[in-house]
């Protein structure tokens, strides 16, 4: 069991990984809408992140490229929320957890140079800390999926699929009554149990070929980016040290004779992170439950919990403010938001606060008010559910505190009548 | 298990399938013929109508530069009103890709245009037709030009007068003709825009941001953002959905030649037309698309009967305020509140519900502000 495979495997499962980075790096630049940083600087930062996650790659000065890659992706997914997506934040801890990891030990130019010494063989936990971790990610998103709207109405997908019912042949099916329904089911149990498939040897192949499947159908269909390429090479994690070997043998690296263990010093220090890494792993997908109010609804706990595609949520949302002396302006939110950000802040009351917190300090410093006061009017649909009214319109939003405590301004949903 | 690798085996199947097969227009509801009524039955239309209109302003404007006298000031006045009110169907497609390039709404039907600053600019000689071009919305368009040729305090005689005796007579001309090719070279590249859009148009049938529904969608929900600020709201003294005390009767759609409540009825039922796809002929439009999804409204009934029911009670509201909705909004408030009321629950259902049922984002960027 130990023998499971080789540290360097992880590396190599990742080289892939971040060789498709730079696609991120693209869009992000293309949508550079990301704070107004002096433009160059930006684009050191992703130089420099590329570069970390080519050293990365090669193995070389691994800790030092892992530890600078993870601090500049976290940084650049740090400088807006509205960028927020489940993939980068799995990149984030992935790196993350790679800064510790002995994954320069084999096929790295750090050997080569003899910068650190080699090891054929490190400890099964090095390896499940990452499988874990995608075992998490599927599994949270799977039970996400338990809910009504997902698995007796087969909302969102009965809206999104039928709107791709031109597709050629499948279009069709698209038609049907019964195909959301499916879809949504049998989204539900991939995501669900899909880990343990992946875990077993003997159903392995067929796990790992319904994960292609899977990711490629839903990245045809949908708009998710590299979401499902990110996590069908991620994946490779599952398969054997022989399988990772004989991947090797195409860039010339020969299997040793010899067995090398990897032995960490003060293994019970890295337990004890390891244990608080998925304690915390585990609990914040259920932070959820300390607000009221529906999830979907109030996005409270929404984000950094794996909820991947389950929302169709459309809102209109606009500002006024007012002060005491009687003045009055209406704001447009493009004046000071990009369309994206606008897009996100409308349906987002966590993003609905903090900018009606920027509204007031922008119309007290800029445009001559005092103490303003932001009020939002704003309507939202979830889930094929009608519109309706949103955010307490007669909230001064701009005294409602930015904090994790409950935002009783949200209106409370009201389902389907 | 075996159940398991079953369903895998059909959706791999499938995925092949759809990678390797070709586009064909397979939906049941006929999506391909819906954008090709749009296309030809009612936005080229549209445009030619709003073209042809400018081609007989145009005639109309020459002769009145020739003969600048009374009956051709009629003439002209006429012919104006023929092309403001044929642009009234056009607005509507705004946020389709042609009409977004050429900027036309910003080039052709911002209000109030600001009589001051174009005062100012014919004072100065300021007034060809490239620097109209670069001039910003509120001194150009069918406003500018309305204000120029109608008045409400000011008799025919006197409209005459500007042009012929009073100060800087000819620089008036000059600035008239020059606002008229501004709007027909913006109404000529639109149309030269949808020869090459076209086929882009009737085959994007995704709900990407580029994809047909999503531009229709946009496109409307903009003409019913504009709808109900610009033509309702802000004449009533709503900022945003914040009722003022600042009332702006001046601030109306056509102040001058008193046809606010005229377009706002034109806007309406041109908009109940282009959902129901009903041009010359009646084709397929979104709300018979919507009516197949089968979802229903926050008004609790099928959405699409209830966003052609409340156009109709927006169209309802209108007739209270007519005929001049500058006077309703200083003599009879409620009644102007109680249409924007209405307009912002179409708003509503047009911006939210709409591309909920849809999938398709609301994307189209705010035109005012500058």
């Amino acid at each position: 069991m130990l023998l499971f495979s080789s540290a360097r495997f992880v590396a190599k499962g990742w080289v892939r990984l971040l060789y498709i980075q730079p696609k991120f790096y693209f869009t992000y630049e293309g949508f550079s809408w990301v704070h107004p940083m002096p433009g160059n600087g930006m684009f050191v930062v992703f130089a420099v992140m590329i570069l970390c996650a080519l050293f990365i790659t090669l193995g070389l000065f691994y800790r030092a490229a892992a530890a600078g890659f993870f601090l500049l992706f976290t940084y650049v997914e740090l400088l807006d929320k509205t960028n927020y997506l489940n993939h980068y934040y799995f990149v984030s801890i992935v790196s993350m957890v790679l800064c510790f990891l002995p994954a320069n030990k084999y096929a790295s130019l750090d050997v080569r140079f003899g910068w650190t010494k080699k090891v054929t063989h490190i400890p099964n936990w090095c390896i499940l800390i990452i499988q874990l971790q995608i075992g998490l990610v599927y599994f949270f998103a799977g039970i996400a999926k338990i809910n009504p709207d997902w698995l007796l109405n087969a909302q969102p997908l009965k809206i999104w699929l039928k709107s791709r019912d031109y597709y050629p042949l499948i279009g069709q099916l698209f038609n049907y009554e019964i195909t959301p329904y499916l879809f949504s089911w049998f989204g539900m149990l991939f995501d669900v149990f899909i880990v343990f498939f992946l875990w077993n040897k003997k159903t392995r192949p067929f796990a790992y070929l319904a994960v292609v499947v899977f990711h490629v159908v839903t990245g045809h269909l949908f708009q998710i980016g590299v979401f499902p390429y990110v996590m069908i090479v991620a994946t490779w994690i599952f398969f054997s040290a022989e399988f990772h070997q004989k991947f090797l043998s195409l860039f010339k690296v020969e299997k040793d004779a010899d067995i090398l263990n990897y032995q960490p010093s003060f293994p019970s220090f890295w337990l004890t992170l390891i244990l608080i890494h998925f304690s915390i792993q585990l609990i914040l997908p259920f932070r959820y439950l300390l607000y009221p109010g529906k999830l979907f609804w109030t996005e409270q706990g929404y984000r950094f919990s794996w909820r991947v595609m389950l929302m169709e949520k459309n809102a209109y949302t606009s500002f006024v403010v007012k002060d005491k002396n009687g003045k009055i302006g209406e704001v447009r939110n493009r004046d000071h938001l990009t369309p994206q950000q606008e897009k996100q802040m409308s349906t987002q009351p966590d993003m609905i606060l903090q900018f009606a917190h920027f509204l007031a300090d922008e119309y007290n410093k800029n445009k001559g008010f005092t103490a303003a006061e932001v009020y939002a009017d704003s309507y939202a649909a979830l889930n094929g559910h009608p519109s309706q009214p949103f955010i307490d319109n007669t909230v001064d939003l701009a005294k409602q505190p930015v904090n994790f405590a409950p935002k009783n301004w949200i209106l409370p949903f009201q389902p389907k009548k | 298990m075996k159940k398991f690798s079953n369903l895998l085996f059909i959706t791999a199947i499938s995925s092949l399938l759809f990678s390797c097969g070709k586009t064909e227009d397979t939906d049941s509801f006929g999506k391909k013929d819906m954008f090709t009524n749009y296309a030809d039955n009612l936005i080229l239309p549209a445009y030619t109508t709003y073209g042809n209109s400018i081609t007989s302003l145009q005639t109309a404007l020459s002769n009145f530069n020739a003969t600048t006298d009374l009956s051709n000031l009629s003439a002209l006045q006429s012919a104006f009103l023929n092309t403001y009110a044929a642009w009234q169907s056009c607005e509507i497609y705004e946020k389709t890709a042609p009409a977004d390039q050429a900027m036309a709404l910003d080039n052709t039907n911002y209000f109030p245009c600001r009589a001051d600053s174009i005062d100012a600019y014919v004072s100065r000689n300021d007034n060809s037709a490239a620097s109209i071009k670069n001039k910003v919305k509120s001194d150009k368009g069918l406003a500018a030009i309305e204000y120029l040729l109608f008045s409400r305090t000011l008799s025919q005689q006197q409209i005459l007068d500007r042009f012929t005796t009073g100060p800087n007579a000819a620089s008036y001309k000059t600035y008239l003709s020059s606002l008229v090719s501004n709007i027909a070279e913006v109404q000529s590249s639109v149309i030269s825009g949808w020869a090459g859009y076209k086929d882009i148009f009737i085959n994007s049938l995704g709900t990407d941001a580029s994809g047909s529904f999503s531009v229709m969608v946009n496109s409307i929900a903009q003409r019913t953002d504009d709808f109900k600020r610009m033509q309702t709201g802000t004449p009533a003294g709503y900022l945003g959905n914040v009722a003022t005390v600042n009332v702006l009767p001046g601030a109306v759609q056509a102040y001058y030649s008193n046809n606010s409540t005229n377009y706002m009825l034109l806007t309406l039922n041109n908009m109940k037309d282009v959902l129901n796809g009903k041009g010359s002929n009646d084709g397929k439009g979104l709300i018979d698309y919507i009516r197949t999804l089968n979802v229903s409204s926050t008004f609790g009934g099928n959405l699409a009967d209830d966003i052609l029911s409340q156009i109709d009670v927006c169209i309802t509201k209108v007739n209270d305020c007519a005929p001049d909705y500058s006077a309703t909004v200083v003599s009879n408030k409620a009644k102007a509140d109680a249409l924007f009321l209405e307009a912002k629950k179409l708003l509503v259902l047009i911006k939210v519900d709409v591309p909920s049922a849809l999938g398709v984002s609301i994307t189209y960027t705010d035109s005012d502000g500058d």
